[in-house]
């Protein structure tokens, strides 16, 4: 799929308009991110307002293990961290660390769902125990989409810079791409600091 | 089918469009102007299907002993008062915004239209889930206006409460994907020389709410989703008597603590000072500054870029801005305010909306004031007229109320007939009247809507005043039977249900005929003395890329001053004197 | 610097932050006190969310440019200008059709259940998927000639497997109705004359050269709907009543090892399915197995318990004779694999046992 030949420019006004559209991808996504990080603290409000009302907070039966939310907070850095890497790529047109960091970020997307997976399974609660169980079930799954979004972004991603969609010349999906990741990753430190660092 | 892409090197206009306006099909457009309509259209549909219900209830309250709807008066209740805010008032605006915003602010098009299209379906079927769970099985409860949360049903979630609670997390879904992108058309696709400052005021009004949505329309989903979750699966952890509980229940459900009753109101005055700037054929006025004497005036330094240049335009942007913001304030609203009038975080928040809004009244009365021989009379201006008689009653309603002191929570549901139900529905009419040169190309019949207007305002104001009568007798939000004086309330109520039903029926013909009409026509050239602003300079109704032609902008009435010029129907044509036909 | 939206911005966050803390009880953060989390958690948010919305109302590609200065009051009306080729607008496209009915589908699961659900999430992904392609073959960058390698390469390569994968399980799961309502003999039937038309119909295909494409896409168009019609037809009559063999009942055999023997030197096994627990009553540290040899290549056991500990322990498994291939007749004998000494004999007895029956022999 390599095009040998130079890109052809397109008309000026073209090149306006499609600047002006691939901004709106940019600030579109931010807006749309912000949201779903009002949406995750809607529900750290909701944990807030059940724990001031209960008492033992976490009730009985709740396990008090922190490992795999400190693993997944773990991995949300080196998430963002990737993303950043994968933007600074493309921006500098070294398809091969493009390759490198988008692939990184697929791998720890499909490790942060695996390690929801298992902080589920471990739980051995469920949605309707108690109030702490619908909460954590509801972040769960929260969690677990935004994941799901970053990983379709970054495949997404991977698709059109494999089509020369994305380069040097137009590099502004990829920071959209980008802002998906943070969310994913920004939703999970917002969770993590509720259910494991204000636990009590 | 895509549009014929032009080839690479061509810089022309693009050929002219077929003549008709409806182009593609509607179910796989993703055209804003089709898809607005469709919501707008939908949208009527619903106020009827949802308006229908009320003289069911009301026949139910007053004959004492006679079973009118009998046991379902409960779910009844839940969509006919839940459904007027989710089903109407919200999406009928969205569809105005979906259809004007591009043209007001001279883009060919929504920053993400399929994201649009995509908003619009999830609707339809959110509303249809909406319909079919109230309709299927009963659902606990009075739903998310009532005093108490759903309950949980006995022996389990039943089909209906699940589809119903399904049906919100896809309406909110909707909205939200909706905000954003008007939000994101907003900020990144004004023409050249559009500056925010600039921009007309019901795009001001579209981006301040779309701004409090992306904020309040998230808490919703999730508090939906924590009920869902907790009913779905056996549990009765939200309806427990526990403070956590409460709390979650009314910041994040209960209608009437949410910013979305007050959030939709911002659109319609945003319209609404649009429909008096093009009476008023000139921006809106702001009241003279202090004369300031002159030697002074060299001394004092310039004042900061946010205050000056103090004329109405921005005072009013900053007054709708204000206002979505103070709606958010909900938050704090507590659902003792329904019987308890002072509480004092809650009411200072709800006073400063309020004082938002009469500030915008004031800018208008000013505006038309100093216009005074010039103004177009027109009938978009008497339903803002209606719309303001409207506040003023709640206004009079809240002082008779604390005077008197004691009264019933029907009258908390009187003030929310008035202002959260009534206030939009008035100007969304208005709306349709006054935009319905560039909605369907046709204006809409000024006879249907003189009567639709009396109704529609009558009807609102038996509806509140008799519901607050009521109240004032002692009646409770809900009751199932009236008994006494409230009787007298209960019976202007029902009268006014029958007028709003009437106005409805009265709009959904004029805009069905005028949507018919819409697909025939060819489109007329823009009559530039018509208004203001941008959007009137496009063809009646737009073509695909909305305008042929576009001023420069310089000012936030960028068609001033060109009440001469001509513009043409189809591209590649040169703009005559003579109208083309 | 900050435009006017961004001041307006700040101000807001300033008035919310301002109310969020006037609203919130400093003293009762922690759990178990009052004040209402929930509306000072909103609260905050929206004062942050009204910074971050400054922060994006100052971005360049928000921010107004040229536009503040003011217009001298003498200046000429300005002119209708023909406005530019903006670019060509999006196309109509049925994914989000689709996807919101993939949406709609998960709402409507909450209530029918995951079937639902599972369609829902394949209408999904198709949206999805078709979603993006389409958004990739719109760019200027792709030529119709891309496009078409492309969805050579990519797309075609899926479709048509999984076209072929749904035919095929369609047809199966109509004939396998069909076969599920008509009698035995009518099934021998139905399956001669099924092959026969495919017979015929694959030699009229092959055998003419003029063979039209519209008679063969009749002809299969034919075939496919009165097979699904017949299926459905089937599954709508019902299932024929079918003879289900009576289970066998599962016998138990027990052995128990004490004092470095058996408690038994001969073992009955009946044909079909057998419990055979194994108790290791010796102390511990002394290891038992049981293992039951005959006949068998390279000295494999045809079956054994796994070595377990004295101390009462207790293992088990369940052997079926057929499968393992004990038959009934031949010669077998159990052992223990750690103490040569202890040895005995097995049987298998054919037919079926009398219900309960235990076959144990003691020795003394």
């Amino acid at each position: 799929m390599s095009v040998a030949a130079p890109m052809a420019l397109p008309p000026a006004a073209e090149v306006l308009e499609r600047t002006r559209s691939r901004n709106a991808v940019v600030v579109g996504t931010a807006l749309y991110g912000l949201a779903v990080l009002a949406l995750t603290a809607a529900l750290i409000g909701a944990y807030t307002a059940f724990r001031s009302g209960t008492s033992p907070w976490p009730p009985e039966g709740v396990k008090k293990e922190n490992y795999f939310g400190s693993l997944l907070l773990a991995a949300s850095g080196m998430l963002m961290i990737t993303a950043e890497w994968l933007v600074w790529s493309v921006h500098h047109g070294v398809r091969r660390q493009t390759a490198q960091s988008a692939g990184l970020a697929v791998m720890l997307l499909a490790a942060m769902l695996n390690g929801l997976l298992y902080t589920v399974d471990e739980s051995r609660f469920g949605a309707a125990t108690h109030a702490y169980g619908t909460i954590f079930y509801a972040f769960m799954v929260v969690a677990a989409l935004t994941q799901l979004a970053a990983l379709a972004a970054v495949v997404a991603g991977i698709i059109r810079v494999a089509g020369r969609q994305i380069s040097p010349a137009e590099p502004q999906l990829v920071r959209a791409v980008s802002i998906v990741l943070h969310v994913a990753a920004l939703t999970w430190v917002m969770v993590w600091s509720a259910l494991y660092a204000a636990s009590r | 089918m895509t549009e014929a892409r032009p080839a690479k090197g061509e810089s022309d206009l693009r050929p002219a469009a077929p003549p008709s306006p409806l182009g593609q099909a509607v179910v796989d457009s993703s055209e804003h102007k089709v898809l607005g309509l469709v919501l707008i259209g939908v949208s009527l549909v619903l106020f009827l299907v949802v308006r229908a219900v009320g003289p069911a209830l009301g026949a139910e309250l007053l004959s004492a002993g006679s079973q009118v709807v009998g046991g379902n008066s409960r779910r009844l209740y839940s969509l006919h008062e839940t459904g007027i805010v989710l089903l109407w008032a919200g999406p009928v605006w969205l569809g105005l915004a979906t259809y004007l915003l591009p043209l007001q602010i001279g883009s060919p098009r929504l920053a993400f239209t399929r994201v649009q299209a995509l908003a619009v379906w999830v609707h339809v079927g959110g509303a249809l889930l909406f319909l079919a769970g109230h309709l299927i099985d009963p659902p606990p409860g009075i739903g998310l206006t009532g005093r108490e949360p759903l309950q949980a049903p006995v022996g389990g979630i039943n089909d209906g409460t699940n589809l119903i609670l399904a049906s919100f997390m896809l309406l909110g879904l909707a909205t939200l994907l909706a905000a954003g992108n008007l939000l994101t058309t907003a900020l990144t696709m004004r023409t050249e020389g559009m500056s925010l400052g600039r921009m007309p005021l019901f795009s001001w009004g579209v981006v301040a709410a779309a701004a409090g949505s992306l904020f309040a329309t998230p808490v919703f989903l999730a508090s939906s989703f924590l009920l869902y979750l907790d009913l779905h699966f056996g549990g009765t952890n939200l309806f427990a008597d526990s403070r956590g509980a409460d709390l979650v229940w009314q910041k994040g459900l209960w209608l009437y603590g949410r910013p979305e009753a007050l959030l939709l109101l911002v659109p319609a005055l945003g319209a609404a000072c649009d429909i008096v700037v093009t009476a008023a054929r000139k921006p809106l006025g702001a009241p003279p500054p202090p004369p300031i004497p002159h030697g002074l005036k060299a001394k004092l330094p310039p004042l900061p870029g946010l205050v000056t240049p103090l004329h109405g335009h921005v005072l009013a942007a900053g007054a709708l801005f204000a206002a979505a913001t103070f709606s958010l304030l909900a938050w704090v609203q507590d659902r003792r305010t329904l019987d308890a009038l002072i509480l004092p975080t809650a009411t200072v928040a709800t006073s400063l909306f309020a004082v938002a809004a009469g500030l915008l009244v004031l800018l208008w009365l000013g505006t038309l004031r100093e216009a005074k021989g010039s103004v177009r009379p027109s009938l978009a201006l008497a339903f803002v007229g209606a719309a303001v008689l409207l506040g003023v009653a709640a206004a009079l309603n809240s002082l008779v109320a604390a005077l008197v002191g004691v009264h019933g929570s029907e009258l908390g549901q009187g003030m929310i007939e008035l202002v959260t139900f009534g206030v939009p529905t008035i100007l969304a009419f208005g709306a349709l009247h006054h935009w319905a040169p560039k909605l369907f190309g046709v204006p809409l019949s000024a006879t249907a809507g003189g009567l639709a207007l009396l109704a529609s305002l009558g009807g609102t104001l038996a509806l509140g005043i008799g519901r607050s009568i009521a109240g004032y007798a002692g009646a409770d939000a809900h009751a199932k039977e009236a008994a006494g004086d409230e009787r007298i309330g209960f019976a202007i109520a029902q009268a006014g249900h029958v007028l709003l039903l009437l106005a409805g029926i009265l709009m959904a013909l004029d805009v069905a005929r005028a949507m018919a009409a819409r697909r025939h026509r060819r489109p007329d050239a823009a009559d530039l003395s018509e208004g203001l602003t941008l959007e009137w300079a496009a063809p009646s109704p737009p073509p695909a890329e909305n305008f042929t032609e576009l001023p420069e902008v310089r000012s936030e009435a960028p068609l001033a001053g060109m009440a001469k010029a001509k513009v043409a129907a189809k591209p590649g044509r040169q703009a005559s004197n003579r109208k083309d036909r | 610097m900050l435009s006017a939206v961004a001041k307006a911005y700040v101000v807001i966050a300033v008035v919310v932050g301002a109310f969020t803390f006037a609203y919130i009880d400093p003293l009762s953060l922690g759990p178990g006190g009052g004040g209402d989390h929930f509306g000072s958690t909103l609260l905050f948010t929206t004062a942050v969310g009204a910074l971050a919305f400054a922060v994006v109302a100052s971005m360049r590609s928000v921010a107004d440019s040229d536009l503040e200065q003011p217009t001298p009051a003498d200046a000429p009306a300005p002119a209708m200008r023909p406005v530019g080729n903006a670019g060509p607008l999006p196309g109509s496209s049925a994914f989000p059709l689709v996807a919101a009915l993939g949406l709609v589908l998960v709402g409507v699961a909450a209530a029918t259940g995951a079937p639902a659900f599972y369609l829902a999430l394949a209408l999904l992904a198709v949206a999805a998927g078709g979603w993006l392609s389409q958004v990739f073959v719109e760019h200027p960058l792709t030529t119709p000639r891309l496009a078409d390698r492309l969805s050579r390469r990519t797309t075609n390569p899926f479709t048509y497997p999984v076209l072929a994968v749904l035919l095929g399980a369609v047809v199966a799961i109509s004939i396998s109705r069909v076969y599920l309502t008509i009698t035995e003999e009518a099934a021998i039937v139905v399956s001669g004359l099924v092959a026969t038309l495919l017979f015929l119909g694959c030699l009229v295909l092959a055998g003419g050269r003029d063979v039209s494409r519209r008679l063969t896409a009749g002809l299969a168009g034919l075939a496919l709907i009165s097979v699904v019609g017949a299926g459905a037809a089937s599954a709508a009559r019902g299932e024929r009543t079918i003879e289900h063999h009576a289970e066998a009942p599962i016998t138990e055999v027990h052995l128990k090892a004490e004092g470095i023997q058996y408690d038994t030197s001969e073992l009955k096994l009946h044909e079909g399915i057998v419990r055979f627990t194994f108790e290791n009553e010796d102390p511990k540290g002394t290891y038992h197995n049981v293992g039951i040899y005959g006949a068998k290549e390279a000295g494999e056991p045809f079956a054994a318990i796994l070595p377990i500990d004295g101390g009462g322990t207790e293992g088990s498994t369940l052997i079926d004779t057929h499968v393992v291939g004990l038959q009934p007749g031949g010669s077998y004998f159990f052992r223990c694999d750690f103490h040569p000494a202890m040895v005995g004999t097995v049987a298998v007895e054919a037919g079926k046992p009398e219900a309960g029956h235990d076959k144990k022999v003691k020795k003394h």
